[in-house]
């Protein structure tokens, strides 16, 4: 049954840099679904991924 | 990562068939096929009456798992079931028991899709919805809309009545009817503040290195897509840190004013650190989109969900499965990692209709005030990059291949959603790593546009041109179903041919084109 058992869960490190709580909440469907591509890429400018030309 | 044919209401006693590789009741009535591949592993449970078939990626540093079945407890098996849905990777679990509907639930990561479709007796599954083509009825005017107007949804809606995405974490259910369960709300957090001292390159780079160690790699079966944009650059260039001259990488190569920046930015990429010597590169200009004779062209089924620059990505696929590569490492999620909200940076959304895409059919226009009905609830993962990862695993899959996304770690997402905004402001997070590595400014702070525009003007303008001739002389599905208005088709090409090529209001007639070509295929 041992295969059956996840692996040991990860530490988050990135929990250390931060001095305030996260709070977790539901997001919007716009906000799940908004393409991110617009708001920053590698030119600075709108550029196509694949799911979106 | 599976392929399924479950009767319920017939044998359930499950045996694995090491022959052909795949489970089988002792009828024949069901069948499981897991997708064979060194990075995924299945594995079979019963209690004498209820089974559970696991089939899930392997994580790095335990020896495959067995695939007969085993005989547990009852009170074992319900304990090994809870524990299924706690594996940190993708999986797919198949529940089957006398008298009862079968079960099929999805796995957090989305990295394969699974569609199902079913007849009177029987649920079919397939990650290819190539084989579920028969139970294509008619289409489905609200996905075909949300397509249209490049305002996708995720959901278990298809644009295939009678076909049905398992989505993330979701459960099916089929006997007497199909009933697509959808999870939980995933949670997600916003902006915190950093203290004095957080080494946020640090702990990017640690997060990437957890991502990369959780599934067992093979450096000389594993390809790397180095695009020339960031999140890929990222990624690659990490691992290639580590492991020195082992990965080779691939690309397609833009066309366009951008295409010279790309072939410079990513040879000082490959330059700052050791990769091995192969360089798989496609170039998109001469593997046209829709090259004649290309399989979507050539009427092959191919889902209009699949990649929209098909044909080079399958040829640039091919070479690196010619290469010996079993896995391909990609950037997607990268964008979304590090993206920026609304309310951060007030931007207009994706796929607000207009009046410039004048072929949009009354049918559709009507079945917008409803796309948001019935969506899938937050996921883990965006659910854009979800359906960008649909786009590619059908390729791969077809090739052999395994995808691996590690910016669609849970811990990459959560580091990213936690950074304040100067972090993830133009993707500053990736910027500044590739700095760190020595990289100068060409890289770093390119002003030049790299993208596939160009790639989709060519073939809007000169291989498609003939196909969108041919679609108002013969007709279309879409016409039929009132989807897509010929005459508002008509118009929207006299706008393409009279120039000047615009990327909001001409680019998005290549869905028209893909979804055509989908509907004649599966129809």
């Amino acid at each position: 049954m041992d295969d059956l058992m996840p692996p040991a869960k990860r530490s988050t490190p990135a929990e250390r840099l931060f001095t305030t709580k996260a709070n977790r909440r539901v997001q919007t469907p716009g906000e799940c679904h908004e393409y991110k591509k617009t708001s920053g890429s590698s030119d600075g400018a709108k550029t196509y991924d694949t799911t979106a030309t | 990562m599976i392929k399924l044919r479950l009767t319920p209401y017939a044998n359930t006693a499950w045996a694995w068939d090491t022959t052909t590789g795949l489970y089988r009741t002792a009828d024949g009535q069901s069948e499981i096929t897991p997708y064979g591949h060194p990075m995924l592993e299945h594995l079979g449970l019963t209690d004498g009456t209820r089974t559970l078939v696991v089939v899930r990626e392997r994580t790095a540093g335990r020896a495959v798992a067995r695939p007969e079945p085993r005989t547990l407890t009852a009170a074992d098996f319900d304990a090994a079931r809870t524990t299924a849905v706690t594996w940190p990777l993708d999986y797919v679990l198949v529940e089957t028991a006398p008298g009862v509907p079968v079960r099929v639930t999805a796995g957090p990561c989305g990295i394969a899709p699974l569609y199902v479709a079913h007849d009177a007796t029987t649920l079919f599954g397939s990650w290819d919805m190539a084989d579920l083509a028969q139970h294509a009825r008619t289409l489905s005017p609200r996905e075909v809309a949300r397509l249209l107007i490049y305002r996708p949804r995720y959901s278990q809606e298809t644009v295939f009545q009678g076909i049905h995405r398992v989505t993330e974490r979701a459960t099916a259910h089929f006997g007497g009817h199909l009933h697509v369960q959808y999870p939980e709300p995933a949670l997600h957090s916003g902006p915190r503040e950093l203290a004095d001292t957080a080494d946020v390159l640090g702990a990017f780079v640690a997060a990437m290195d957890d991502a990369l160690d959780a599934r067992p790699l093979d450096a000389e079966a594993t390809v790397f897509h180095l695009t020339g944009g960031f999140d890929s650059g990222t990624v690659a260039t990490r691992a290639a840190e580590r492991l020195p001259g082992q990965y080779a990488t691939s690309t397609l190569l833009i066309a366009g004013p951008g295409r010279e920046s790309q072939l410079r930015r990513r040879a000082q990429i490959r330059d700052a650190v050791s990769f091995a010597g192969t360089d798989l590169i496609v170039d998109a200009t001469e593997t046209g989109v829709l090259a004649p004779g290309c399989v979507r062209r050539s009427g092959g089924r191919i889902s209009p969900y699949e990649e929209p620059l098909h044909h080079p990505f399958t040829r640039m696929t091919q070479l690196i499965a010619q290469h010996g590569a079993r896995t391909v490492v990609t950037g997607l999620g990268g964008d979304e990692m590090v993206a920026l909200s609304q309310q951060e940076y007030p931007h207009k959304p994706m796929g607000e209709i207009s009046d410039g895409l004048t072929w949009i059919g009354a049918r559709a226009r009507a079945a917008l005030e409803f796309a948001d009905d019935a969506i899938a609830p937050p996921a883990r993962v965006n659910s854009m990059t979800l359906l960008s990862l649909e786009t590619t695993a059908p390729v791969l899959l077809r090739a052999g291949i395994w995808p691996v996304h590690p910016f669609t770690d849970p811990d990459m997402i959560q580091l990213g959603e936690w950074l304040p905004y100067d972090w993830r402001e133009l993707k500053q997070l990736q910027r500044r790593r590739l700095a760190a590595l020595g990289l100068g400014p060409d890289v770093t702070q390119s002003r030049t546009r790299e993208s596939f525009a160009e790639v989709v003007q060519h073939a809007l303008t000169t291989e498609a041109r003939p196909l969108f001739d041919a679609i108002l002389k013969d007709g279309s599905p879409l016409f039929e179903e009132g989807l897509i208005d010929p005459d508002g088709l008509r118009d929207g090409l006299r706008q393409l041919d009279s120039g000047p090529y615009r990327e909001d209001g001409d680019a998005q007639l290549l869905e028209v084109i893909d979804l055509h070509l989908a509907a004649a295929a599966f129809l």
